[in-house]
């Protein structure tokens, strides 16, 4: 009898990245992820079922399992919110184009948690700075003609002189 | 660039994020930091004036402009029909001074409040308004000369609420006005009723307060 819910965690999903590498996550951890709850809600028999994750990559996908591993570890042993915060600000210190591809992989695995931390990460990258600055940051064209921006910033001098 | 990223064909940006999650991004920016992404370029202008986003702002400076179409023409200049102009409506909230009050009555705390100026000549109010008397509203029209200065009050949080209803009820079951004295001003806090509604042309159920002018 004991054995029964231990035998219900032990089932393990292989979840298959767009360049085909597997990854083998307990069913707990797996259903975080919306998109993979939603694909085994018409099937019975799930253990050792393997599922594609679309286009996202080896690299992207270990991070969201990494994350959603982290989050169920966390639920179970209630760490305290000070430590969830360290853990995840350690979690989004990538590369732009990792946090960018993590944002896509969130939002078409459908993990909301994952998705605000990192959209949240890259708003903070914006905080403070003047345009120009936030142009240098992204590595954005400027494409407004003089008397666009001109308008633009005629818009918003009420808030300027805070800045 | 790290050696890590020398494969070009990988390197995710923001131009590949699509719209809607670049709203999602700017969403956690404050109105300031949206008036410079909206600088940034044509895209993030686009983006970063999206009335959803503003509209968050308006609803968090001024949680009344949800729930109460009266206040509308006070607070926003404007009445609440599509489509609103959410950015130019923070513009005008923005720019009309406000302050937060906690309420009493009888030593006892009741609720905390947003107080937005909407007539007359700025009057500080002091940060706690301790309400001694009551008096019948019948009496107001000797009170409420050219000179005042009117505030509209709102509930600061959610939980604010309660109290502030049953502040607003007790004072309309008996036909009163609650009154504040100061060493220089009288504050008058006047629930829904005709006098006040002529004076600043509101037809709501909220607190308007009265400040008169200190006596020389």
């Amino acid at each position: 009898m004991a054995d029964v819910p231990n035998q219900i965690n032990n089932i393990t999903l292989k979840l298959k990245s767009k360049d085909g590498e597997i990854f083998e996550v307990e069913k707990p951890v797996a259903m975080q992820i919306n998109f993979v709850k939603g694909m085994l809600e018409d099937v019975d028999e799930i253990d050792g079922m393997e599922i594609p994750m679309g286009e996202v990559e080896a690299a992207i996908l270990a991070k969201v399992v990494e994350y959603c591993k982290f989050h169920y570890q966390q639920e179970l042993n209630q760490t305290n919110a000070d430590e969830v915060d360290r853990w995840e600000r350690a979690f989004v210190q990538v590369d732009k184009s990792t946090l960018f591809q993590l944002i896509l992989a969130a939002n078409f695995l459908d993990v909301q948690s994952l998705l605000d931390l990192t959209c949240k990460t890259v708003a903070d990258m914006i905080k403070g700075k003047t345009p120009e600055q936030i142009r240098a940051e992204f590595d954005i064209d400027n494409d407004f003609t003089p008397e666009q921006l001109e308008e633009v910033r005629r818009d918003n001098a009420w808030c300027a002189e805070d800045r | 660039m790290d050696a890590m990223e020398v494969d070009t064909d990988n390197v995710v940006t923001m131009n590949d994020i699509p719209d809607r999650l670049v709203r999602h991004i700017f969403s956690f920016l404050e109105p300031q930091q949206l008036e410079a992404a909206r600088q940034v370029c044509q895209r993030w202008n686009e983006c970063a004036s999206h009335h959803l986003l503003w509209r968050k702002h308006c609803f968090t400076h001024s949680p009344s402009l949800r729930t109460e179409r009266s206040a509308w023409p006070l607070l926003a200049c404007c009445k609440p029909v599509a489509p609103i102009q959410w950015r130019y409506v923070y513009r005008t909230l923005q720019n009309r001074p406000r302050c937060t009050v906690t309420l009493q009555k009888a030593e006892r705390f009741l609720c905390n409040m947003i107080a937005h100026l909407i007539k007359g000549p700025y009057a500080q109010l002091p940060s706690t308004l301790v309400v001694q008397r009551r008096f019948d509203i019948m009496y107001l029209p000797f009170f409420l000369n050219h000179n005042c200065t009117y505030f509209y009050l709102e509930p600061l949080t959610e939980a604010d609420k309660g109290a502030y209803d049953d502040f607003v009820n007790y004072l309309i079951q008996r036909d009163r006005a609650g009154l504040v004295m100061t060493k220089m001003n009288r504050f008058m806090l006047i629930p829904p009723c005709r006098d006040v509604g002529q004076r600043v042309n509101y037809t709501g159920d909220r607190l308007i307060a009265a400040v008169q002018p200190p006596r020389l």
